[in-house]
């Protein structure tokens, strides 16, 4: 668990270098645009969005963001990085946003938190460097370190992983129902086949 | 082991267990498939045991082997081990001389059908030599036969052995029949009605029913000498309600000593026996071996020194004259067989050192040369007549065919003492000191 936790802290601590070295050369490439391409740009990411065009959408967004720095803009760009699966990313520009707007409306902060607690759960899931230890370890409980509560993408995962194993679980006792069954039917048939006296066999009793 | 004894193996273990419904596993049953079936074959005797057990033995016919492709199963009994071992004979024409034997066996008591082959030997059919099949076959044999498929033999400690057509039986005779010791039965006779009777070195007769039972007939002494030595019987005659017997005293010190003929008493169920020389107008008393009936009131007795002849209850002391014309010259002769005719000119005897008696239109005479001018010389111990003019005569290391003036010599394939003989319209059968069992084809 030490070698475990050791790893991670030290990712987290490269990656926020890192991003934060982005969020630095993102700011310091803002400059002054008209309102109207701020408009057509934001319009263009939330279309892409829609298109699943991620990447698209966020080079939309952060040109957006250059003309003007509004903080939604900034919870958009972590929308679409969530969706990417860049979980750092995503985890990054939502803390920048709650820094940005400190009383975001109460649907929104509910929404942001529990995004930035399911990004800080991806980012805390081994990831594919580490499946050699990870597979030494148990396996992640999925509960909240504060609340103590299952977090949703582990219920969600635990259903997913249960409906894959009842599944499973059927196919396996189904397959084995079947062969069994062809196996007796094969090995009665053979016995049956095997020991069947030949027809009209006269027989004689001791 | 074989792929194949491993997979019996394997499917007898999954049979074993319940696992497996026992419906799948077949019968236990060994299936015996027969290799080298002569194609002549007409019947099929097998005979099988489990370890020591006595012989079971059962017939089929060829044709019931047609469906199974050579192939008759045999149900062990249920919850029984052990080897069954199988015998397997093929015949034709209902004669005992096998074309086929083979053997085969296998371990029971498992489940499921087992398989076993016999590879059946190619036996020459000729000479027959009926003592294959694995029963009791009595020493000092004696036969009777009616037809090829009607053939008793009995012997010593009264073992009775039939010959069905198709399977050689041994006839147990209950020890309440037989009495203890066993007797040696030394005569037996059929009659029309399917009867067997028997007599021998015992104070009774053994008489079979067709039905298979056996029934005790006492014999009583009439008129005799006053003796304490046991009788010795060893013709006997049977038809209808009548029956004779012939018989000697066996007295350890003198030997064979006087004649008897004895009567059946259908009423009593027993025969009384008389003395020869208490016969009326019969004066001499010598042993009596041989006995034969043209009807149950015209029959015939010879033996050593005498021939006696009854004709509706009127007895009559025959001679034979060595001069054969003038019938002046009694000789004795030394007899052991007679074959009756109600034509004394078909009546035939013969005796020991090939002496053979016939009757010449004047009175009886004997000669001991055969047809080919070569004396006998053998003892001649039993006659039987194919038809009233064709008789086989057999003795030690002699068969004959008396159908001429003069007896024919059969040569056999082996040399023995032959001391039964039943004579059939295709052949006879012969049966040796030894207790082997011959038969020959006859051309017409």
């Amino acid at each position: 668990m030490n070698s475990r936790t050791n790893h991670h802290s030290q990712h987290v601590s490269i990656r926020g270098i890192l991003y934060s070295s982005i969020l630095l050369i993102l700011l310091s490439a803002i400059q002054p645009a008209h309102a109207d391409d701020f408009d057509a740009l934001f319009r263009k990411g939330m279309t892409l969005y829609q298109k699943k065009d991620y990447e698209g959408a966020v080079d939309s967004f952060s040109a957006a963001y250059k003309i003007h720095q509004f903080p939604r803009v900034m919870l958009n760009i972590a929308q679409v990085y969530r969706k990417m699966g860049n979980a750092q990313l995503a985890l990054d520009f939502y803390q920048q946003y709650m820094k940005a707007e400190p009383n975001p409306p109460a649907k929104i902060r509910a929404d942001v938190e529990q995004y930035i607690q399911q990004t800080k759960a991806m980012l805390e899931a081994p990831s594919l460097l580490a499946e050699d230890e990870r597979r030494k370890e148990p396996a992640p409980m999925g509960f909240d370190k504060q609340t103590g509560q299952l977090m949703p993408w582990y219920v969600e995962a635990q259903n997913a992983q249960s409906a894959r194993k009842k599944k499973l679980l059927i196919g396996i006792i189904s397959g084995s129902v079947a062969a069994a069954a062809i196996i007796g039917v094969g090995v009665g048939v053979g016995l049956y086949y095997r020991n069947k006296l030949p027809e009209g066999l006269t027989i004689f009793t001791y | 082991m074989s792929m194949r004894a491993g997979l019996a193996h394997t499917m007898m273990a999954l049979c074993a267990s319940s696992l497996i419904a026992q419906s799948g596993c077949g019968e236990h049953v060994l299936v015996v498939t027969l290799e080298n079936l002569s194609s002549e074959a007409t019947g099929i005797s097998t005979y099988f045991r489990i370890d020591q057990d006595s012989f079971r033995s059962t017939t089929l016919t060829t044709d019931q082997l047609s469906g199974a492709g050579l192939k008759f199963g045999i149900r062990p009994p249920e919850g029984r081990s052990g080897t069954l071992d199988v015998q397997v004979f093929s015949y034709k024409d209902s004669l005992p001389c096998a074309l086929n034997k083979g053997v085969t066996s296998a371990d029971v008591g498992g489940s499921g059908p087992l398989d076993a082959t016999a590879v059946l030997d190619q036996l020459p059919f000729g000479p027959c030599r009926a003592n294959d099949a694995p029963v009791s076959y009595p020493v000092d044999a004696k036969l009777w036969a009616s037809a090829p498929n009607n053939v008793w033999i009995a012997g010593k400690d009264a073992v009775v052995l039939h010959w069905d057509g198709s399977l050689f039986r041994n006839i147990v005779i209950p020890d309440s029949v037989t009495g203890s010791p066993k007797p040696t039965f030394r005569a037996i006779r059929g009659d029309s009605q399917g009867n067997i009777w028997l007599a021998g070195d015992a104070p009774f007769v053994v008489r079979i029913a067709a039905n298979g039972s056996a029934t005790r007939l006492p014999i009583q002494l009439g008129a005799v000498s006053s003796s304490t030595a046991p009788l010795l019987y060893q013709g006997i005659y049977a038809e209808g309600s009548a029956a004779w017997i012939v018989g000697t005293r066996n007295d350890p010190a003198s030997g064979l000593l006087g004649g008897f003929v004895g009567t059946f008493d259908p009423a009593r169920s027993e025969f009384v026996v008389t003395e020869t020389d208490k016969l009326p107008g019969v004066s001499s008393s010598y042993p009596l071996f041989g006995i034969d009936c043209a009807s149950s009131t015209d029959c015939w007795f010879v033996g050593s020194g005498l021939i006696l002849s009854v004709q509706n209850g009127i007895y009559k002391e025959q001679f034979v004259f060595s001069d054969g014309n003038t019938c002046t010259f009694k000789s004795s002769a030394d007899l052991r067989a007679v074959y009756a005719n109600s034509d004394i000119n078909l009546v035939k005897m013969i005796g020991a050192s090939g002496r053979y008696v016939f009757y010449n239109g004047k009175c009886f005479n004997s000669a001991t040369q055969d047809a080919a001018m070569r004396t006998i010389g053998s003892d001649l111990l039993a006659i039987s007549a194919r038809t009233s003019k064709d008789l086989i005569l057999v003795g030690t290391n002699a068969l004959y065919r008396w159908r001429a003036s003069a007896p024919e010599q059969i040569f056999p394939t082996e040399l023995a003492q032959w001391q039964s003989v039943s004579a059939l319209s295709a052949g006879f059968f012969v049966s040796a000191q030894t207790g082997r069992i011959f038969y020959a084809p006859l051309q017409p």
